[in-house]
């Protein structure tokens, strides 16, 4: 039985030679005198620096839109080049010195500490890193304005405080700065003056001393203190790298 | 807008979210009761154009490294082209943003860097040469209302890009200077200043953002010249675009503005509700000048606003109703609103109408210095803010001409918070809540609070803070009462150091503001106050100074517990906290008395510049309603 003839609609031949056709077209029409074509590496760093601005990733007509202006603006550079259009331009060759710079100190191995190095040079200049001690107290503030003689008021609250007196919960004037909590060392000192902070640095632990600050007299009782420390490699890497090269960098030859 | 609605209503109400901040230690330093940190939030650097062009040449590195205590060299220059004034902070600041002008970021850049191919061009050439004219040029590009870059250099290089450059190195100095341990030791902000100056009005913005993520380049006003296309471009750019990008904007000191910084009229609720988000706090003090008040003028008889006026006592026209222009060339008329209680005003007005106050902003102080100096505010250490402009005591008395400094300029303010601890998110947050405030430059501690009623006796108990965050708001906060407001203010001296020891305290007072029937009101309360203080104009010293021989006057710590007697159930009211040091000799006449009296210039006799001033503290208002 002879096969029916197909219509010529459905001939396999001619679908592929539209298809081939359709393709060559699309191909002429997007590419220019010069082709350009996309790396997967480069797809990538367009969703990335899509992310880095917009803070999510593209949707997938945004990356199409992202992609086809690349492929564009590619296009238009590589033929720029070919023509020659970066020689002699100031502004391009500003960039690539400023690159070429660029690349030297990341790509300098005396320019690029390792872990060593870095706690080494952090050892060496723990003055400048160290994280100042804590004291966690609690004061009470005698008002030089609602008491005659507030020194001695200080010194009857800090008995009445050593025994449980009923009335010592109320002691103290208000006092804006914090009446209680924990503060680093350097803070106390720039907050309530020298002597308070000294005072708090050799109280005995939970007793009430009488302390004076910038502001007057006030009684006051630490119970915990925590002494200073150098702080971690990874805590400050980024300024011990800039620190660690501006010191090779006065002392290169 | 709900979000924002329910936030403002929140702050409001005095409760606060807690700071959460990744990439960051928690700080050793943390109190629920909020400590008290300093800063400055408006400072320039040689990356500014008025900056470079004074032979400034500190950038924001070096700036930050100023606040926290290193020593910098200012101008003037010697002969081989190095600076020579020595300024360093007694005591570094705890935080600070580096505010340079967003506009002019790459042409500076452009004309100062030698490889630039826009280097050699007569705009350039004369730039680096400083003269009057040149300042007068690039100023003049701020004054239009359709304002243009040069293209004179931006046909040369590609200021889009060169912008990128300069703001990634603004972020790098910020970033580098962030105390991001547990020390909590210093805080910057990457930040700039949007100042759009349309017919020599003071439209200028701190742009402030809270953490690092932030748009790839800063908004000028050659891209966005009105305060509306300046908070388009912000929210296309971060709030709406960039996942974490958080950002307020802090109104610069209004007294140049002519009327123009705090419009009268919204178009509907929603734009009021976006104000009040976006600004939460706004300048009143920095050393252009005082815009707290004007006495003699808008009804003001209060003789303590007669304080650092830029334009001299000398009689401004009021704008009425009609904005006017000119303000920062020292011209045109003064409006109501160029003074921060005219806006408080305004604000309960709009409110009436509208149900939405976009005034209800919270006061800091900053330097606004032009040397890089953040927390350069001392009277008696003042060495300038403008480069060579002010770089001699002659340089900084002469009377103020078409430039900016002179001798009605200060030293600048700083801004105190209350902060739970030293880091960007619980510095912003304190902000975003208004518990913040300004001072003239003192480091005077004040709280402030109110309530409907508060503990007996509250100014004679240790847990004043706890007692009262339990019974009321803080400063910045609205307080909702069926009965009369009770205030409670406390206010500790500026202690100083050894060598420049702190001023007592003169007295504290509360102005109140308030709109009903009749009309909008202002009156001021003295609530606690001591003997005026002395000085002695020929030496500068003081009373209580160790060699002078005047009797001691003020005090260390004022505390006063105020109801108010005249407040009405329905009367939509704003109450703010004015307290006021002892006084003290102005910055410019300690100069005076550096130079020999027959070469003193003519300034030093004028009896319209003033020998001794009180310096003050301002702190931001809490908004009472009926509940």
């Amino acid at each position: 039985m002879q096969a029916p003839s197909r219509p010529w609609r459905r001939e396999p031949m001619l679908w592929c030679s539209v298809i081939g056709l359709l393709f060559f077209g699309v191909d002429w029409a997007l590419s220019g005198p010069v082709q350009a074509t996309l790396s997967s590496e480069m797809s990538m760093a367009l969703d990335q620096d899509f992310e880095r601005i917009q803070g999510r990733t593209p949707t997938d007509a945004e990356r199409r839109g992202l992609q086809q202006r690349w492929l564009s603006e590619e296009a238009l550079y590589r033929e720029g080049l070919r023509l020659g259009l970066d020689r002699g331009d100031p502004v391009v060759r500003r960039r690539v010195v400023q690159k070429m710079q660029q690349l030297q100190t990341a790509q300098d191995p005396t320019w690029t500490p390792d872990e060593t190095m870095l706690l080494d040079y952090l050892t060496r200049h723990q003055d400048r890193y160290l994280v100042a001690g804590t004291a966690t107290f609690e004061q009470r503030y005698a008002s030089p304005d609602r008491h005659p003689d507030p020194q001695a008021e200080v010194r009857r609250w800090a008995l009445l405080l050593a025994n449980d007196h009923p009335e010592s919960p109320g002691f103290g004037d208000a006092f804006a700065l914090a009446h209680r909590g924990v503060q680093s060392t350097n803070q106390i000192e720039r907050r309530y003056g020298a002597r308070l902070a000294l005072a708090v640095s050799e109280a005995p632990l939970d007793e009430w001393t009488v302390a004076e600050s910038s502001y007057g007299w006030h009684v006051l009782r630490v119970t915990e203190r925590t002494p200073q420390r150098l702080p971690t490699v990874s805590a400050i890497r980024d300024k011990l790298i800039e620190d660690w090269r501006a010191e090779q960098g006065q002392v290169a030859p | 807008m709900i979000g924002r609605f329910l936030w403002v209503a929140l702050v409001g109400c005095g409760g606060a979210p807690q700071a959460v901040e990744p990439g960051r230690e928690a700080c050793l330093d943390h109190s629920p009761d909020r400590n008290l940190y300093w800063g400055d939030l408006h400072v320039h650097t040689s990356l500014s154009f008025d900056a470079w062009i004074y032979d400034m040449r500190l950038g924001p590195d070096d700036a930050y490294a100023f606040a926290q205590g290193e020593a910098k060299m200012l101008p003037p220059l010697d002969a081989s082209g190095s600076p020579t004034v020595q300024v360093q902070l007694e005591r570094p600041l705890d935080f600070a943003a580096v505010t340079d002008h967003s506009e002019y970021l790459a042409e500076v850049r452009a004309c100062t860097d030698s490889s630039s191919p826009a280097y050699g061009t007569s705009l350039c050439v004369d730039y680096r040469d400083g003269s009057p004219a040149s300042i007068q040029t690039w100023g003049s590009a701020f004054v239009p209302v359709d304002p243009q870059r040069f293209s004179a250099i931006c046909d040369l290089i590609d200021c889009a890009s060169e912008t990128r450059d300069v703001w990634t190195e603004v972020q790098d100095a910020a970033e580098q200077s962030y105390d991001r341990t547990s020390a909590c030791t210093f805080t910057s902000f990457v930040a700039y200043e949007w100042s759009a100056t349309p017919n020599i009005s003071n439209l200028h913005r701190n742009v402030i953002f809270r953490g690092s993520r932030v748009p790839v380049q800063p908004i000028s006003m050659f891209d966005a010249p009105t305060p509306d296309a300046l908070w388009d471009a912000l929210n296309a750019s971060c709030t709406d675009a960039l996942n974490g990008c958080e950002v307020l904007a802090i109104p610069h000191n209004p007294n140049q503005s002519n009327g123009h910084l705090f419009p009268a009229e919204y178009a509907n609720k929603a734009q009021a509700i976006d104000v009040a988000w976006r600004e939460p706090v706004v300048e009143i003090f920095q050393h252009k000048g005082d815009s707290e008040c004007r006495t003699g003028a808008f009804g003001v008889s209060d003789e303590a606003c007669d304080f650092e006026k830029l334009r001299g006592p000398e009689p401004t026209e009021d704008c009425g109703d009609a904005p006017g222009q000119g303000g920062m060339a020292g011209l045109g008329c003064q409006h109501r609103t160029d003074f921060v209680r005219g806006m408080l005003l305004q604000g309960l007005e709009i409110e009436r109408e509208l149900g939405v106050n976009p005034y209800n902003k919270g006061f800091i102080g900053s330097s606004d210095t032009h040397n890089g100096t953040p927390g350069a505010v001392e009277e008696d250490q003042f060495a300038g803010h403008l480069g060579r402009v002010e770089g001699t005591p002659e340089a900084r008395l002469e009377l103020p001409q078409l430039n900016p400094g002179g001798v009605r300029n200060n030293p600048g303010g700083l801004a105190g918070v209350w902060a739970v601890e030293n880091s960007r998110g619980a510095i912003f947050d304190a902000i975003r809540r208004k518990e913040v405030y300004g001072t003239s430059g003192p480091r005077i501690a004040v709280r402030m609070f109110a309530a409907e009623e508060l503990p007996d006796a509250i100014c004679g108990r240790a847990d004043f803070v706890p007692a009262a965050d339990t019974a009321g708001v803080p400063m910045g906060g609205t307080l909702q009462t069926s009965v009369a407001p009770t205030f409670a203010i406390s206010a500790l001296m500026d202690p100083g150091t050894k060598r420049h020891p702190g001023r007592q305290l003169h007295r504290i007072e509360l102005v109140k503001g308030w709109v009903d029937d009749s009309g909008t009101h202002m009156e001021v309360v003295e609530v606690i106050g001591t003997e005026l203080g002395q000085v002695d104009e020929a030496t500068c010293e003081v009373d209580g100074d160790e060699e002078a021989e005047i009797p001691e006057s003020g005090a260390a710590h004022l505390c006063a517990v105020w109801t108010d007697p005249n407040w009405r159930a329905g009367q939509d009211a704003v109450y703010y906290a004015r307290v006021l040091e002892q006084p003290v000799c102005r910055w410019s006449w300690r100069d005076c008395l550096s130079i020999p009296e027959d070469l003193r210039p003519e300034t030093c006799s004028d009896p319209t510049v003033a020998h001794t001033i009180q310096e003050r503290a301002w702190t931001s208002p809490i908004q009472v309603r009926e509940r």
